[in-house]
């Protein structure tokens, strides 16, 4: 396999863009990325697109809108794990040499309220919303370990915080323990303000290979680990780890193991917090912590910015917004940027290796459709940052 | 008109009035499954066996929903029932208390409605009800055929 390194980045703020179509906000991310990586008049090997609500073709009417056209676009759909999913094709292509500079992008045009189930998924016909599936998950957590519904809170709470310093996210403003807590009810014991809102949005990343990179100058990053699985069955009463852990735990494993690096290598993460009892799992299964400890590190601090491991510094889906497709790939830019020390207020201080995890996708009996976790680490020798 | 919902499983009422779930094993890995699978979705064998599932089920995790699609009560109480330590399933628990609502409890299989669609069909399902008598000064969910809606 070949090194794979992301040479630039683009993004629209996360909102809602009711008089737009996606055409016009995904081009925007993608000029921002073409012009970032310095391409010139090179041109793009290959493009993915995720999303989830695009349309027949939706990157190849974004692409045309900026007379990229002829190579192969692909559009692929893998729910909230789509971006990741589109970076993981990405790097496949050119960890293979098949290819030597590609374009990434997540977007997605959301409709508003619950996210409509599939007929084949039975449980949602019986009232399985995805609040309910995490708020399930959370009330096991609670059964289990004790973990508290102000631990729970805390993570919306150090999430808007961090978005409140982001340009770009959907929610800029702070919230109180106290206002988190007496926000509606969704899922119990879910609360409005600890589910991610229905936003608008598009993210991009040009990535290549070595000799591209260093034509270019722009050798900073490099794709240490990109991993996708898929979700496996099993039994909540005999298993030990239940569909949607263990989903997450193998591909953390995988992806460390790719990398030779572990948990307490990480500086800074980004990981699925479409509900936040997501974030309090994801912790555990990426082995930022023991089983049963999540709640633990949310109280002392360790995740938040400034902490031993911030988690979430673009403020997460929570304050940043859920577009899909989009959110996967908005994870890694806002990486990018942290190891590229361009994170603004937000910047950790001497960030070297990061980490992105996205799942989702119900899947009756397996659990989580997709999870992709990739590990970005910085090369400082050609780094032009 | 009532209608039995698609593709959640099937479900058969006793004489005696007792709900039976339609599951299946596989004597290969021992695994109990409902919905039935054809194929055994831990291990892949092709040689599965209707299972039947009788209550009572233990309650294991639930969740009081209440933004809901449109069709359903609200709020509306889900959880996992587990049977004898072999399968779980997800059904609305009715007639229940939130005082009822504690891990290892015990549920009858039940069956009613548990949503209309959208031109006011009823979708009859199988679901949970606690075996204790409610109390019904902290009611949190009725039957969506019935006038009560609950409250929370």
């Amino acid at each position: 396999m070949r090194d794979v390194f992301i040479i630039g980045t683009g993004i629209v703020p996360f909102g809602r863009y009711p008089d737009l179509l996606l055409e016009d906000f995904a081009k925007e991310a993608v000029t921002e990325a073409v012009g970032d990586a310095g391409l010139g008049a090179r041109r793009f090997d290959m493009a993915i697109f995720g999303h989830s609500n695009g349309g027949r073709v939706a990157g190849q009417r974004v692409l045309r809108e900026l007379s990229l056209t002829g190579m192969p676009i692909l559009n692929v759909e893998n729910a909230c794990a789509g971006g990741g999913t589109s970076l993981h094709v990405g790097w496949m292509a050119i960890a293979s040499g098949l290819h030597d500079l590609a374009l990434v992008v997540g977007m997605e045009k959301m409709e508003r309220g619950l996210i409509p189930p599939n007929p084949g998924e039975y449980e949602s016909f019986l009232g399985k919303t995805l609040p309910a599936k995490y708020a399930l998950r959370a009330r096991k957590h609670m059964q289990r370990y004790g973990l508290t519904i102000e631990q729970l809170a805390q993570v919306s709470v150090k999430n808007h915080s961090a978005g409140a310093l982001n340009p770009n996210a959907h929610y800029q403003q702070e919230v109180t323990l106290e206002e988190v807590l007496a926000s509606r009810p969704i899922a119990e014991p879910l609360t409005l303000l600890q589910c991610c809102p229905t936003t608008d949005g598009a993210a991009a990343l040009v990535i290549a290979s070595a000799e591209v990179a260093d034509q270019l100058g722009r050798r900073g990053v490099r794709i240490a680990a990109s991993v996708l699985k898929s979700g496996i069955y099993r039994n909540s009463s005999t298993d030990a780890t239940a569909s949607d852990d263990d989903l997450a735990e193998r591909a953390a494993a995988a992806a460390y193991e790719m990398a030779g690096l572990g948990p307490s290598d990480i500086d800074v993460a980004e990981v699925h917090d479409a509900f936040t009892i997501g974030e309090i799992l994801a912790y555990e299964n990426l082995g930022f912590c023991e089983r049963g400890e999540g709640g633990r590190l949310v109280d002392e601090g360790v995740t938040a910015l400034g902490g031993r491991l911030p988690v979430n510094t673009s403020g997460g889906r929570l304050s940043m917004g859920h577009p899909l497709g989009a959110t996967g790939v908005a994870q890694v830019v806002e990486l990018t940027r942290q190891l590229e020390g361009r994170a603004g207020a937000r910047q950790v201080p001497r960030a070297r290796a990061a980490l992105a995890h996205v799942q989702g996708g119900s899947t009756p009996g397996i659990g989580t459709g997709a999870a992709a976790v990739h590990i970005l680490t910085t090369e400082e020798t050609t780094s032009v940052h | 008109m009532t209608e039995v919902a698609p593709r959640i499983g099937k479900w058969t009422v006793t004489t005696d009035g007792d709900v039976i779930l339609s599951g299946t094993n596989c004597p290969q890995c021992g695994e109990t499954v409902f919905p039935a699978h054809t194929i055994c979705v831990r291990c892949g064998s092709p040689d599965t066996h209707e299972a039947l599932l009788r209550g009572p089920a233990k309650l294991r995790s639930f969740t009081i929903v209440h933004q809901l699609p449109s069709g359903f009560p609200s709020p509306l109480v889900i959880g996992y029932g587990e049977f004898e330590g072999r399968t779980q399933v997800l059904a609305p628990i009715v007639d229940v208390t939130r005082n009822q609502l504690i891990e290892g409890r015990p549920l009858a299989l039940t069956v009613g409605v548990t949503r209309t669609g959208e031109n006011g069909e009823e979708f009859v399902t199988y679901q949970f009800t606690p075996i204790e008598p409610w109390e019904s000064d902290d009611s949190l969910s009725a039957r969506a055929s019935s006038q009560e809606t609950g409250h929370a």
